[in-house]
């Protein structure tokens, strides 16, 4: 479990883009977090995933503060990222890149996903964009890290390859039991999370699937 | 996935990049090498020219009557400096006469003025008619055969007593052949006449000028051993009288003027006068070039250096800026810094290895063509057999190029990663996207 405690966040003009936010996310869930551009989502998840920290507040993994436990240690151990642009390792195969994380044998990941074995083996840079966020799910599934952080997953692909995404990174969350925390411009995307989480001016909504808002405001938890 | 299988990969995949820093390697290799190499055999040609150029005191005792005795060259060669070796030489007007006792028939040349000659009056009558004897322990040395005014034609060298060497028009002129012998009589001195055989015969290629008196024309000169010139103006005085002058050789000639005080001191104290000089000009001529060349490629080299690595880590720096993405992939995945520039290192370093081993027989060919022409360009032309000096880059250069290259080139990869390290993650991939 992850959680963030009165984040406030600023960049170095000042301008504060999350003011006291808290929010907890749980195993087995997947989480969408919506808002307009510039509203800190991208910020949000950095934060959880160790990229960056808060200017003040705190960040809870498993109830110890990461910045105790050391961000690239958090990194390495409790979150794996799937990014827009996929950012695969282009001079490394997709067996190889998802052997970057993996603690088991990378083909059976990458068959979870839909990669056959030739495709496994083949320059990444010369999969079509489905194909490579595959790989980049199969990386993240790959790795033992409980938390999957995910920045616009499907917005470079077309429709049909961003619902069987959707559908993959669900089973993440469902059937292996890992949270998912997405953030995203997508309805498609949204639509499918069990928990969507509103960003505005700073602010958090947090809304479970089945519509009922259970928190609004700064202090909003779940 | 190890950071050896990750260095590798790049490095084989992304072979384009590999070849750019490879050639780029390579060039810093060769040019830091024949640089090295340059300065080495400046060096070495340094060390070399000090016995080669021979610096030496001549020590003079023409005023002398006894000349310079055997027990005196025994004292001087023996002196603390001195290289032990030595050549002693007698000059002499001499007159010439075959078996039959005549005088031998000269070439003749400008007449003389009795009074623009130093010491004439004590001369024997006719004097005027004689030719010149050069007597030395070594007549090969003597400048008019190395410099090639004068060659051998037929017969040999001198390699004993009483024997001569002849211009081939004396010979002609009278019916004298190699292994015929002739006498000599100074006329200088009042000892009797010495016999010689000629073992030799020469001839000219300077040109003389029309006013050149009898006794200096090459066809009447006559260049016998030592020992021979002793007799002839000593007389036989079992070899304690050896020559006029002799020449020292000194171990080190940078020590020469210190060297040449205390002969002078030595001979000072003689009751004979005794005069002494130096003769490392040509020394110092090539000494001075040579610590000028020594010193312009030190300079070269410090800036090879300098500008090569500053080159590298530029390269280095742009190369990085193409691998950002990368950077901010990995430390999302929680590769830690350390690791993403030890594989920096791991790749540079592997590259520079093979650069190094590449640059060897390419940097040998360059330091031997372009050191050599400048060397001979630079050096007088007195450092006899400086063209003949090649260049090599020797194991020990290759392994100071290695000694200081290779940590450099590891020195400017990291700084190359300085900029993205301070980084933090969050900003690599927000400058990515």
């Amino acid at each position: 479990m992850i959680e963030v405690k009165n984040v406030v966040y600023a960049y170095d003009k000042g301008r504060a883009v999350l003011r006291g936010v808290s929010a907890r996310f749980e195993p087995g869930k997947m989480y969408a977090i919506l808002g307009p551009s510039g509203c800190g989502k991208t910020t949000l998840l950095s934060l959880l995933g160790g990229l960056d920290s808060p200017r003040s507040g705190q960040i809870l993994c498993d109830g110890d503060d990461i910045e105790q436990t050391g961000l690239a240690r958090h990194r390495r151990h409790n979150v794996a990222f799937i990014f827009q642009s996929y950012n695969l390792i282009d001079y490394l195969t997709p067996k190889e890149n998802v052997a970057l994380t993996a603690t088991g044998d990378p083909r059976a990941v990458l068959e979870r996903v839909g990669l056959t074995g030739a495709e496994a083996g083949r320059n990444v840079l010369k999969l079509s964009g489905g194909q490579q966020q595959r790989v980049a799910i199969a990386r993240a599934l790959a790795s033992s890290a409980q938390i999957i952080l995910a920045d616009e997953p499907t917005g470079n692909l077309d429709e049909d390859t961003a619902e069987e995404i959707i559908a993959a990174l669900k089973n993440c969350a469902h059937d292996l039991g890992k949270c998912v925390i997405i953030v995203t411009h997508s309805n498609q995307l949204a639509r499918a999370a069990d928990v969507v989480i509103r960003l505005s001016k700073g602010k958090t909504q947090i809304v479970e699937r089945t519509g009922v808002m259970k928190h609004a405001g700064p202090e909003a938890g779940l | 996935m190890s950071l050896t299988h990750r260095t590798w990969a790049y490095l084989t995949r992304k072979w384009p990049q590999t070849v750019t820093l490879l050639g780029l390697m390579v060039a810093i290799f060769t040019l830091m090498a024949t640089c090295w190499a340059l300065h080495q055999t400046t060096t070495t040609v340094g060390a070399n020219i000090k016995t080669a150029l021979k610096p030496s005191l001549t020590v003079s005792a023409k005023q002398a009557p006894d000349g310079l005795t055997a027990d005196m060259v025994a004292r001087l060669a023996g002196f603390p400096g001195m290289t032990g070796a030595y050549e002693l030489d007698t000059q002499s007007l001499v007159r010439y006469a075959g078996r039959d006792g005549q005088d031998l028939s000269l070439k003749p040349g400008e007449k003389l003025d009795p009074a623009t000659l130093n010491g004439a009056e004590d001369l024997e009558n006719g004097w005027e008619e004689s030719g010149r004897l050069y007597a030395a322990t070594n007549t090969a040395q003597d400048g008019s055969f190395s410099r090639g005014d004068l060659e051998l034609t037929s017969g040999r060298m001198i390699d004993g007593e009483h024997q001569v060497l002849i211009h081939e028009d004396l010979a002609r002129r009278n019916g004298l052949a190699v292994g015929d012998t002739i006498t000599l009589r100074s006329v200088e001195s009042d000892q009797p006449s010495v016999e010689a055989r000629i073992v030799g015969l020469v001839t000219h290629h300077k040109k003389q000028s029309d006013q050149t008196p009898t006794m200096e024309l090459y066809e009447n000169r006559v260049f016998s051993d030592a020992v021979t010139g002793s007799e002839l103006i000593f007389g036989q005085t079992a070899g304690r009288s050896l020559a006029q002058s002799g020449t020292f050789f000194v171990t080190d000639p940078d020590q020469i003027d210190d060297l040449m005080e205390q002969v002078n001191a030595v001979a000072d104290s003689q009751a004979q006068p005794l005069r002494v000089t130096k003769d490392d000009s040509d020394y110092v001529n090539a000494r001075d070039a040579l610590t000028g060349m020594s010193q312009i490629v030190l300079i070269a080299q410090v800036v090879v250096v300098g500008v090569c690595f500053a080159v590298l880590a530029l390269f280095l720096v742009f190369r990085q800026q193409h691998r950002l993405r990368e950077t901010g992939v990995l430390l999302a995945m929680g590769q830690t810094k350390r690791s993403i520039l030890a594989q920096r290192v791991a790749e540079v370093s592997l590259v520079a290895v093979v650069g190094w081993l590449l640059a060897w027989p390419i940097s040998s060919l360059i330091a031997a063509g372009v050191g050599q022409r400048l060397l001979t360009s630079n050096a007088p032309s007195t450092v006899i057999g400086l063209a003949d000096v090649t260049v090599v880059v020797t194991a020990s250069t290759w392994g100071m190029v290695a000694i200081i290259g290779l940590p450099l080139c590891v020195a400017a990869t990291i700084a190359a990663m300085v900029p993205t390290v301070r980084l933090k993650p969050k900003h690599i991939l927000s400058h990515m996207s």
